[in-house]
């Protein structure tokens, strides 16, 4: 095999400000695609046993610092990916593959209640206060 | 030489996306678009290493292409993420 040439493409953001600022966001509102919640602690492997969330969506509207996310389906989740390692979300990225843009979960922390929600109950619906979050684990 | 974040490579599919991680999460916004190439010589970078042992590991891996090749490729590459302030000497 021949080497080819390697790709790189730095993006970058300017502040947490920018980020969360409705005119960069608003319009993503729409966009269908791979969300991708990385959750803290990884251990140094994306492959394996990390913690993360992982889920197909589309991004609804945006409203008090977070996205509605709507026709959640195919969520998966990392082997540790109960509560405790939900509440570390805060410190991780979102990746949204569909438009290639990464955004602090900060401002996405809803999604992980609603993407836990969803699949705690494995029906594909997605909930805005599902009663099972403190019960329930990953499956 | 080694990164100067802590990155997470990630496999989407058509391409690679790197995202900082840990505490580097919040000293790097934004994130790396990246081919299988430049994802292999990321995971090479992620501990102290040096070039020729990450040409070592190219030449081998790549073994139709040249050592003038391989060499050309990483010493441009290592330029361009020294260019970016993503790679310690």
């Amino acid at each position: 095999m021949r080497i080819s040439n390697p790709e790189l493409k730095v993006i970058r953001f300017a502040s947490d400000d920018v980020i969360a600022s409705s005119a960069l966001l608003g319009p993503l509102s729409g966009q269908t695609g791979l969300f991708y919640i990385p959750a803290g602690d990884f251990g140094g492997s994306y492959s394996g046993t990390g913690n993360y969330v992982q889920f197909n969506g589309t991004l609804g509207s945006y409203s008090g610092g977070a996205y509605e996310i709507t026709g959640i389906y195919g969520a998966t989740a990392g082997v540790d990916g109960d509560k405790a390692n939900l509440d570390s979300i805060q410190h991780g990225q979102v990746y949204m593959a569909d438009v290639g843009i990464t955004l602090p979960a900060t401002v996405f922390e809803s999604i992980a209640q609603q993407t836990y929600d969803a699949f705690s109950y494995g029906n594909g619906k997605y909930y805005t206060n599902g009663t099972s979050y403190y019960e329930s684990h990953w499956q | 030489m080694k990164l100067r974040f802590n990155f997470t490579i990630m496999d989407m599919g058509d391409e690679f996306a790197a995202v900082p991680v840990d505490e580097d999460a919040a000293k790097f916004h934004g994130m790396l678009k990246l081919n299988a190439v430049s994802a292999d010589i990321l995971e090479q970078l992620k501990e102290e290493t040096t070039p020729e042992k990450v040409h070592a590991y190219l030449k081998k891996k790549y073994s139709d292409s040249t050592d003038d090749e391989i060499g050309h490729t990483l010493v441009n590459f290592l330029n361009q993420l020294v260019h970016e302030g993503l790679l310690i000497y």
